[in-house]
């Protein structure tokens, strides 16, 4: 095929655009060659797999503890401002290729338990659940829910209804979950998420709730406390573990 | 991309942020030792990693499954952002190659996400090894330190066209080794 640019200076374009190193004005004549020669278009595919591999050649480094809690402090402190978006649970499984052994139904199942945000707790019959009833506190009075523990799985999900969006002297926050001991400090357990179209705030804590006497929310900060600082929204006693 | 994976970006699609949650505890590990080793700088990572994150969340870009893995994407993104961080208006103007996704159900090479995910850290430093030492410092100034091929051919003292060559031979060997692995995996 008569091109102005040869495959091998195509090339050498295409790696350097790969590792990020390609100038605008080096550019030119690529997109043209890249228009015309699917040899090339390939080269472009097989190049970026090759250098989406070059971070795994690092030595893994953990950040802090505390980046994740001010990233999910800053989530969830979005999250109860943002607008409900639509489900287009279809559209985004039509573009799964299918080779991947997906059916549709089972990918629906799947993103319906996972709404819940029950990781691994929904993937058998949830034969042994124990269940805990919201009581609401500052909170109002209409305020409603329930815990509901999985033993098995170590984890619960906890969900009320009736609750306002949290704030603190007018600017956002949001609502910190704390595991209360039968003794001494709570611990910081997960922040309340607004379920989307339903009016609902939900959380999922992790552990084993033996040897705790609550599970209790109050209004924090952006980004949370390491100790409630805030008056107690509602409260879950756990009289029967 | 495994069936939670993909309820996962279902999740995010509906703005949940237990999708995030979910993501940044999979990928965070990953994407903060893209950002340290691009920023050197505990701090500098911390901020570039949380940011990538929220972008994700409040869905400034899309992840596009044909494209590749969920990983790549992640490290991609926090990669961006490092060097963006690191070199300023000097890391920017830098041409990026039109995305040719996959053809449609011919099946190209599906195996490729899970021969790169299986990828051992010694596997790819051991590729890695075994090529010119001239060639990898392109790869790293290029790649994680992100001059452009003017400020290589600089800093490296050799022509412009030493500069193209060094980096399609170094990218060509990376892809051959890992389409040899490609054709000899099997599913585990
Ligand atoms: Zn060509």
């Amino acid at each position: 095929m008569a091109t102005a640019m040869r495959c091998e200076e195509a090339e050498q374009l295409i790696a350097l655009a790969v590792l990020g190193a390609l100038e605008r004005d080096g550019a030119g004549g690529l997109e043209s060659h890249l228009a015309t020669c699917a040899g090339c278009r390939e080269t472009v595919r097989a190049f970026r797999r090759a250098a989406a591999v070059l971070p795994q050649s690092l030595e893994e480094a953990t950040p802090s503890r505390q980046l994740r809690r001010r990233l999910m402090g800053a989530v969830y402190a979005g999250s109860a401002t943002a607008p409900a978006r639509p489900r287009r649970v279809a559209g985004l499984w039509r573009r799964v290729p299918q080779a991947r052994g997906f059916t549709l139904a089972a990918a629906l199942a799947a993103a319906a338990s996972v709404a819940l945000a029950v990781w691994g707790a929904t993937r058998g019959p949830a034969a042994q659940t124990e269940t805990f009833a919201v009581v609401p506190a500052a909170a109002p009075a209409s305020a409603h829910g329930e815990l509901t523990y999985f033993p098995g799985q170590g984890r619960s999900v906890l969900t009320v209804s009736g609750l306002g969006a949290p704030s603190r002297d007018g600017s956002a926050a949001v609502y910190e979950v704390w595991l209360v001991p039968r003794s001494g400090a709570p611990a910081p357990a997960a922040f309340m998420s607004p379920v989307p179209g339903s009016g609902s705030w939900t959380a999922v804590v992790s552990g084993d709730l033996r040897g705790y006497q609550a599970i209790a929310a109050t209004v924090e900060p952006p980004g949370g406390e390491p100790q409630p600082t805030g008056a107690q929204e509602f409260v879950v006693p756990l009289s029967q573990t | 991309m495994d069936q939670r994976e993909a309820g996962v970006l279902d999740q995010l699609w509906q703005g949940s942020p237990e999708a995030i949650e979910v993501l940044y505890d999979r990928y965070g590990r990953v994407a903060y030792t893209v950002a340290l080793r691009v920023l050197s700088d505990q701090a500098a990572a911390e901020d570039v990693v949380q940011e990538a994150f929220l972008a994700i969340w409040r869905r400034a870009m899309t992840y596009r499954p044909e494209r590749g893995s969920l990983r790549s994407w992640i490290c991609a993104i926090v990669r961006n952002r490092a060097i963006d961080r690191l070199r300023g208006e000097a890391g920017r103007g830098r041409v990026e190659l039109p995305l040719d996704e996959r053809p449609e159900g011919a099946g190209v090479s599906d195996t490729w996400d899970q021969v790169a995910a299986e990828l051992s850290r010694e596997q790819v430093r051991g590729a890695l090894r075994q090529l010119p030492v001239e060639q990898r410092q392109t790869i790293e100034l290029a790649y994680w330190a992100g001059l452009s091929q003017r400020e290589i051919a600089e800093s490296m003292d050799v022509p412009l066209g030493t500069v193209k060559g060094r980096a399609r031979l170094a990218l060509s060997k990376l892809r051959d080794l890992l389409q040899e692995r490609e054709q000899s995996w099997q599913p585990q």
